[in-house]
């Protein structure tokens, strides 16, 4: 059985501040690097937009990576660290493999 | 004893720019234990580096970056470094502080202060990458704006990773109350560190890490930040400040 997550992004309401990434990280096999997290911020300083970039492998099987606080059960570490609703878990489900 | 360092990178870079020499070193045990923070041990590396009466815009006078435990991590408002230099526009201590990228990244490569001494006899900027520290040229980029300075090292260096801190036109003039700018808008302005930089013929200080640090207890750390998080949130001024600002 495999636990799927569908994670949606709306850049609009990203604001680059990337507490995304260190949560993501943090549950990762130390030591903390941001440069290794399943998220990362894609920033134009200068237009002032930000896109958050997931793995393709985040929207397909849930990371494991959950942290306090989290709302729902299959709720990734950096949807849960995200202030500003940029990322929703949109739906959850348990699916049979194969 | 050289014990493991969590929270902390436990490297100090100096870069004298007058003899165009970088060292390492290890950061103090006693110093972290003393001082709380980066503004604290900041103050105590200033205050050994200084003599009475040194001049705030001396050759010798040190512009100390630093960046704490918590820096670059996910505890809430951790994105902060410090510019800790005798100030040139009050003349005493001053500590100034700033957000944006610069000092995660600055952690990230392994170093929790930068201390900068000594002027380089033309415009220079200082490249950090990781264990990798380069003295190079600024004549090119003397004389632009804080925009234009990041942009031009970021495409000179071909890293749109890198974080740049630099200082535009008033920094160079020494105007007593000039900012260090990074990431286009952040601004360390307070008691004029730009003045210090320019003062140093230092045009920029651009760094790319990509080392990591370690936690002690990376579980309960993640449970103290969930508490300080929900703290700040159920506070009456939060949804006001998050959407208006301060």
């Amino acid at each position: 059985m495999e636990l799927v997550v569908k994670i949606n992004i709306i850049p609009e309401k990203c604001r680059g501040c990337r507490s995304c990434e260190t949560a993501c990280a943090l549950w990762d096999r130390p030591p903390f690097n941001p440069r290794r997290a399943g998220i990362h911020i894609i920033k134009d300083e200068e237009a002032g937009t930000e896109y958050p970039l997931l793995n393709l492998e985040c929207q397909e099987i849930f990371c494991g990576k959950q942290a306090p606080g989290a709302r729902s059960l299959l709720e990734p570490a950096c949807v849960t660290a995200c202030l500003f609703h940029a990322l929703q878990v949109e739906k959850e489900e348990a699916r049979d493999a194969g | 004893m050289r014990g493991k360092w969590y929270g902390w990178c436990g490297r100090i870079l100096y870069v004298d720019l007058s003899s165009m020499q970088v060292k390492t070193e290890e950061l103090p045990r006693e110093l972290v234990r003393d001082f709380l923070g980066q503004s604290g041990s900041g103050a105590r590396l200033l205050m050994d580096m200084s003599y009475p009466g040194m001049p705030p815009l001396a050759h010798k006078a040190p512009l100390i970056f630093g960046v704490g435990p918590l820096g670059g991590t996910p505890a809430p408002c951790s994105g902060r470094f410090s510019l800790t230099f005798k100030s040139p526009l009050t003349g005493i201590f001053a500590d100034s502080n700033c957000g944006g990228h610069f000092g995660p990244e600055l952690k990230m490569a392994g170093y929790d202060h930068l201390v900068i001494t000594g002027r380089a006899d033309h415009p220079v900027y200082l490249w950090i990458d990781n264990d990798k520290v380069q003295i190079k040229d600024a004549r090119h980029l003397w004389g632009l704006d804080t925009w234009e300075t990041d942009a031009g090292i970021k495409q000179e260096l071909g890293e749109r990773t890198a974080q740049v801190a630099c200082i535009g036109p008033a920094g160079e003039n020494m105007v007593l109350m000039a900012a260090v700018i990074c990431n286009l808008a952040r601004a360390a302005a307070r008691c004029g560190p730009g003045a210090v930089m320019g003062s140093k013929n230092l045009k920029a200080v651009a760094v790319r890490g990509d080392k990591g640090v370690e936690f002690f207890e990376p579980a309960a750390f993640a449970e103290a930040v969930h508490e300080v998080r929900q703290a700040i949130q159920s506070d009456p001024l939060y949804e006001q400040a998050s959407s208006y600002g301060t």
